[in-house]
């Protein structure tokens, strides 16, 4: 499904200020495969995701989706295969266009974009269904813009944008970060209900310990951009926080995670 | 205060028109500005390419309206050019505008053959399209805010279609563009293209409608072109798409009025560049100091 083959990446190479962000990183998701990668600032989390996505260009090593070498293809060639959602509630939308446009956006993605308007009836009407799952109120502010949401409304709308066509592999990193708990916990529960309901093959980053336990079949720790630690199946099941705390001594040096 | 009033009346008509033509030239200022967040000069060499190519090819015998096609499409291609330097080499915006535009001043030249020609001899596309009547002036606003009426509905659409949503999008946020499959690439040299086409009509129209096309005359031009794009803008808004499609075409309407205004009052002609710069100066100024969001945003 997704394969990441040996990816070396390394910011600023040949300088004092040079970064190792990813030493030689393998992994295989199956198809369905949700995997929760946690690790410190600057482990290299989503540098992996970049690369997986085609922002950032591996120095080695290879990205696969679906049996296809899609490392040399840019962001938007390979759009159509996945969704992303950022951490920065303001970086998945347009501000300046509003709700339906911006749904209409997302539903072209992947493929050729014609001069038909994008908004039709039928669409308006299943754009309203897929932002009232979320129960903020969004269905009734279709036409009004994005700018004007608050965060978890804007958050809420780019999970709806990355839900919109069904992707092949979903991208979530740190989602939740920026939303206050209540929100958090509304977006954290929309996303787990698409990913289960479609089975989509999700990786999704997060610094909340409990959502890594609680939420996926894969756990991926990362730590100066390498893969520490996997967990799957039932040993990802037994996992607790106190176990993992423990074991990795994740309080007292930099992988402090809360 | 009689006399001022006065002669100000009398240009009224004649100031209509103009804002009507710079009406082309304010939407082709703001789709770059606006809609893709690239601040663009290419207006200044654009608008007077679409002069000399459609004064070339009248003086050569082509009719008219192809006359003024034929310099709607180099206007893209102008547009276009500006666009692939800033894509290709990454060059900041503003330098691929400058170097397009004084390259295009040699090129204007070599089109006519001379700095200038004159169209007096020959049939213009007021000629084609009012008939008899042609020279009436009521008649001549209403054909050209008719076309710049058009020209704004046709971009309204446009903008509402799929390809037109990717083309804002890329004005909005380019990494989350490029997330949804949108390229970059495609959609800036789609839209400098257009805009450069929409300035270039602007200064086919101008020359048809002066009867002369010189390579100078668009100096200032991209100035004016905002200034229009401004006044529209703090005169109907930009809230919904269409406000902002009307703005540059009510803009440019009233600016020139203001512009005849001060002519009225006494001013040279000359000064007006300088009044224009002035202005927009202070528009751009003014929301930092009542500390509202920035005017113009730039792109990295
Ligand atoms: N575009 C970039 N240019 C230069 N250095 C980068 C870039 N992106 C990441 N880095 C560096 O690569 C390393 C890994 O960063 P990355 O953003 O992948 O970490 P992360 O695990 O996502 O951390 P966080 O939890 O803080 O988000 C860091 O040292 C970071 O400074
Ligand atoms: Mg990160």
């Amino acid at each position: 499904m997704i394969d990441v083959r040996t990816l070396d990446k390394t910011f600023y190479r040949g300088t004092p200020s040079a970064r190792h962000a990813l030493n030689d990183v393998s992994l295989r998701l199956d198809e369905g495969d949700f995997a929760v990668v946690i690790g410190g600032n600057g482990a290299g989390k989503s540098t992996l995701l970049n690369a997986i996505a085609g922002e950032v260009m591996p120095d080695a090593g290879s990205v696969w989706i679906d049996e296809t070498d899609v490392t040399r293809r840019p962001p938007h060639r390979r759009a159509g295969l996945i969704s992303r959602v950022f951490q920065d509630p303001l970086a998945g939308s347009a501000g300046g266009m509003t709700i339906e446009e911006n749904l209409a956006l997302a539903l072209a993605r992947g493929r050729r974009r014609t001069l038909g308007l994008a908004l039709t009836d039928t669409r308006r009407r299943s754009f309203r269904d897929a932002v009232a799952v979320f129960n903020l109120g969004l269905e009734e502010r279709m036409d009004q813009k994005v700018e004007l949401l608050s965060g978890g409304q804007r958050q809420s709308l780019a999970l709806a944008m990355a839900l919109v066509t069904a992707p092949r592999v979903l991208l979530l990193d740190e989602h939740c970060a920026a939303l206050d708990p209540r929100t958090a916990a509304t977006v954290m529960e929309a996303t787990v209900d698409a990913v289960e309901r479609d089975g989509l093959t999700t990786l999704m980053v997060t610094h909340n310990m409990q959502h890594a336990i609680d939420h996926g079949n894969r756990l991926v720790m990362m730590m100066d951009g390498k893969i520490i630690f996997e967990a799957a199946g039932a040993e990802k099941r037994s996992l607790t926080v106190e176990a993992l705390i423990e074991r990795f001594h994740l309080v007292d040096d930099k992988m402090l995670l809360v | 205060m009689g006399e001022i009033i006065g002669s100000f009346l009398n240009l009224v008509p004649i100031t209509l028109l103009q804002g009507a033509i710079y009406g082309f030239v304010a939407l082709g200022v703001m789709l770059p500005f606006r809609m893709l967040s690239f601040p663009d000069l290419t207006a200044e060499g654009s608008f007077p390419l679409g002069g000399a190519v459609a004064a070339a090819s009248i003086a050569a015998g082509l009719d008219p309206i192809s006359a003024t096609l034929l310099a709607l499409a180099a206007g893209c291609v102008a547009g276009c050019a500006t666009a692939l330097i800033h894509l290709g080499l990454r060059l900041n915006t503003l330098l691929c505008g400058i170097i397009v535009l004084t390259m295009l001043f040699s090129v204007n030249i070599r089109i006519m053959g001379k700095p200038n020609t004159a169209l007096f001899a020959f049939d213009d596309m007021f000629d084609v399209l009012l008939g008899g009547s042609s020279s009436d002036l009521t008649l001549q606003i209403a054909l050209i805010l008719g076309l710049a009426l058009v020209a704004a509905g046709l971009l309204l659409w446009f903008l509402k279609t799929e390809t037109g949503l990717a083309l804002r999008a890329v004005g909005a946020n380019q990494m989350m563009a490029r997330a949804q499959g949108i390229s970059i690439w495609r959609q800036t040299i789609l839209g400098l293209g257009l805009a450069g086409g929409l300035c270039a009509t602007g200064g086919a129209i101008m020359a048809q409608n002066q009867s002369f096309a010189d390579v100078n005359m668009g100096f200032g031009v991209l100035l004016n072109g905002l200034a229009a794009v401004i006044v529209g803008e703090t005169l109907i808004g930009r809230s919904t798409l269409w406000r902002q499609l009307l703005a540059p075409i009510v803009g440019a309407i009233a600016y020139y009025q203001v512009i005849s205004f001060a002519l009225a009052l006494g001013l040279e002609p000359s000064d007006l560049k300088f009044l224009t710069g002035a202005f927009v100066l202070l528009m751009l100024a003014l929301p930092g100091l009542t500390g509202r969001r920035e005017v113009l945003r730039i792109r990295e």
